[in-house]
């Protein structure tokens, strides 16, 4: 076997070689094209992680998504950033004996969270299931259809985002574009988000949609009051899921799905707060989790009237 | 009548005007669904019912006018003293001693009432149940417990936690019935007679909302999109 020589028989060179003139073209020719492209669509190629942006960057990229969106829907759009609350940990809990299954709560945050009508998304899916089975998945059906709900033997298990506290979705971000917010409500920077779909594999609740084409919200229905990590309007390509209506939430008021719920099987509070409401719900009620067995440790919790 | 509570402060009742003009526009929305568009009803398996947000955009107005005002924690009300909106009594009909006016004038005897409220049929309880097992036959505008106390109708939840205990101490708690408004503010009550009628408390059944796309539809969409 031939040796390889320990230092190579041409002196290196020093001066020019080819590489490097095709480095500096390169180089050049970066240069070139971002000076001659203006700064606003400079700072957007350059925007950072949500979580790193200086306050100063996030005002502009706030102004600027409100500029893009009175282009797009011809609408006067509010973007808030409003962090966490200090102290507060938002949880839910859903009484299965009330739920009809009549899906207000699914088209309300279809309006609400601003959510593509075609391709359709839905955060919720409510599933249809056999009393006689119990909690059941091979004996559910999310594409039910009935003249009147609810339907004699069946109750209904409506599923979106968990919250998890053990989030898989977050483990396998590979770029960090999904968190869990200070007050437990995992998010989405989708600006950050590279489509790459591992957190909708690795989501055991099917809560996390991808939009394959450029989200369709109809002209007068797009909901002004938006979150810039909530339900601001999606670019195409990036993934999205139910965030505890931030917009709402973070201002003090109720999710838009508890607030249609017809027959208020719905609860949401600040799981901190020994007196709100989820907390009652939780020390007077036998709760459960869905799919405990993985240890996601859902801050969404079931439970039956007794 | 007399008011047997606290007038609650003008901020709180206006609250509770729109509270409850939100929840009788979306409580009537099912009826209106039906009335409006049988058509979603007698939707086949075949073809998915029509997807329109006509009647949610009422619902969603409604939802979006509510402004949260921040309410100290030590404001919370004392257990006897709920502050709740008025009953919902049917047009005219209150106060009851317009017509009742004579205290001792009243028929013991359990009938079919065939002069007047006619429109009340009593599917609750147990069948011996009728008109005075709640309403108090010798003064018309209160009601009447099993005990023999009475209790204005800004109270009636005293009586119908005769019988439903759990729920009364859930409803106390705040973790039973619609909520609207803010999670951190004032636990707000309604009575429950604002979601139950009392002579007639089950829930009717209601059409669904459309059903999600099943991924074959979609497919079929997409197919479809290509070739125009």
């Amino acid at each position: 076997m031939k040796k390889l020589p320990l230092y190579p028989s041409e002196p290196v060179q020093t001066g020019e070689s080819r590489r490097g003139f095709l480095k500096m073209m390169a180089q050049a020719a970066g240069i070139t094209l971002l000076a001659s492209c203006d700064a606003e669509t400079r700072e957007r190629f350059f925007q950072q992680n949500f979580r790193e942006l200086s306050p100063a960057q996030l005002r502009r990229a706030i102004a600027r998504m409100e500029r893009d969106y009175k282009d797009q829907y011809g609408a006067d759009v509010r973007v808030g950033a409003e962090p966490a609350i200090d102290g507060v940990i938002f949880a839910y809990a859903l009484d299965l004996s009330r739920c009809i299954g009549c899906r207000r709560c699914v088209h309300a945050c279809v309006w609400e969270n601003n959510l593509s009508r075609d391709p359709e998304i839905h955060y919720i899916t409510v599933l249809e299931m056999e009393k006689r089975h119990g909690v059941d998945l091979h004996h559910a059906d999310a594409y039910y259809e009935a003249d009147q709900v609810p339907r004699e033997g069946h109750f209904y298990f409506p599923v979106a985002c968990q919250q998890c506290d053990h989030s898989p979705c977050e483990k396998v971000c590979p770029v960090g574009a999904t968190w869990k917010e200070p007050d437990g409500v995992v998010v989405i920077d989708y600006d950050w988000c590279i489509g790459c779909r591992y957190c909708m594999a690795a989501c055991p609740y099917g809560a996390r949609h991808f939009n394959w084409a450029t989200p369709t919200i109809p002209k007068g229905e797009l909901n002004p009051d938006t979150h810039i990590l909530g339900n601001r309007p999606r670019p195409k390509g990036v993934v999205e899921k139910c965030h505890f209506c931030l917009q709402r939430t973070r201002n003090g008021r109720y999710p838009a799905c508890l607030e249609v719920c017809p027959v208020g099987a719905r609860k949401f509070g600040n799981l901190l707060d020994p007196d709100s409401e989820i907390r009652q719900v939780i020390d007077t009620k036998r709760i459960f989790v869905f799919k405990e067995e993985l240890d996601t440790q859902p801050k969404f919790f079931y439970f039956y009237e007794a | 009548m007399t008011r047997e509570q606290p007038r609650p402060a003008p901020r709180f009742t206006a609250r509770h005007v729109a509270m409850v003009a939100g929840i009788l526009i979306v409580a009537s929305l099912p009826f209106l669904v039906l009335g409006a568009n049988p058509a979603s009803r007698a939707a086949g398996t075949a073809t998915p019912p029509p997807r329109g947000t006509d009647t949610g955009d009422v619902e969603l107005v409604e939802l979006l006018e509510f402004e949260c005002l921040p309410v100290a924690k030590d404001e919370t009300v004392g257990e006897e003293q709920y502050a709740v909106p008025l009953p919902p009594f049917s047009k005219d009909v209150f106060p009851c001693t317009r017509c009742h006016d004579k205290p001792d004038d009243f028929n013991p005897t359990p009938r079919n009432l065939t002069l007047d409220h006619l429109g009340i049929k009593l599917v609750h309880g147990p069948r011996e149940q009728w008109c005075y097992g709640c309403h108090n036959p010798t003064d018309r505008d209160t009601l009447r417990l099993a005990g023999g106390r009475t209790v204005s109708f800004t109270k009636s939840y005293e009586l119908c936690g005769q019988c439903h205990g759990p729920k009364l101490r859930d409803w106390r708690l705040g973790i039973h019935g619609r909520r609207t408004g803010c999670w951190n503010g004032k636990h707000e009550y309604l009575l429950c007679v604002h979601c139950h009628d009392p002579h007639a408390p089950e829930f009717p059944a209601v059409a669904p909302m459309p059903r999600p796309k099943t991924p074959a539809e979609i497919r079929l969409d997409h197919n479809a999109e290509n070739e125009q």
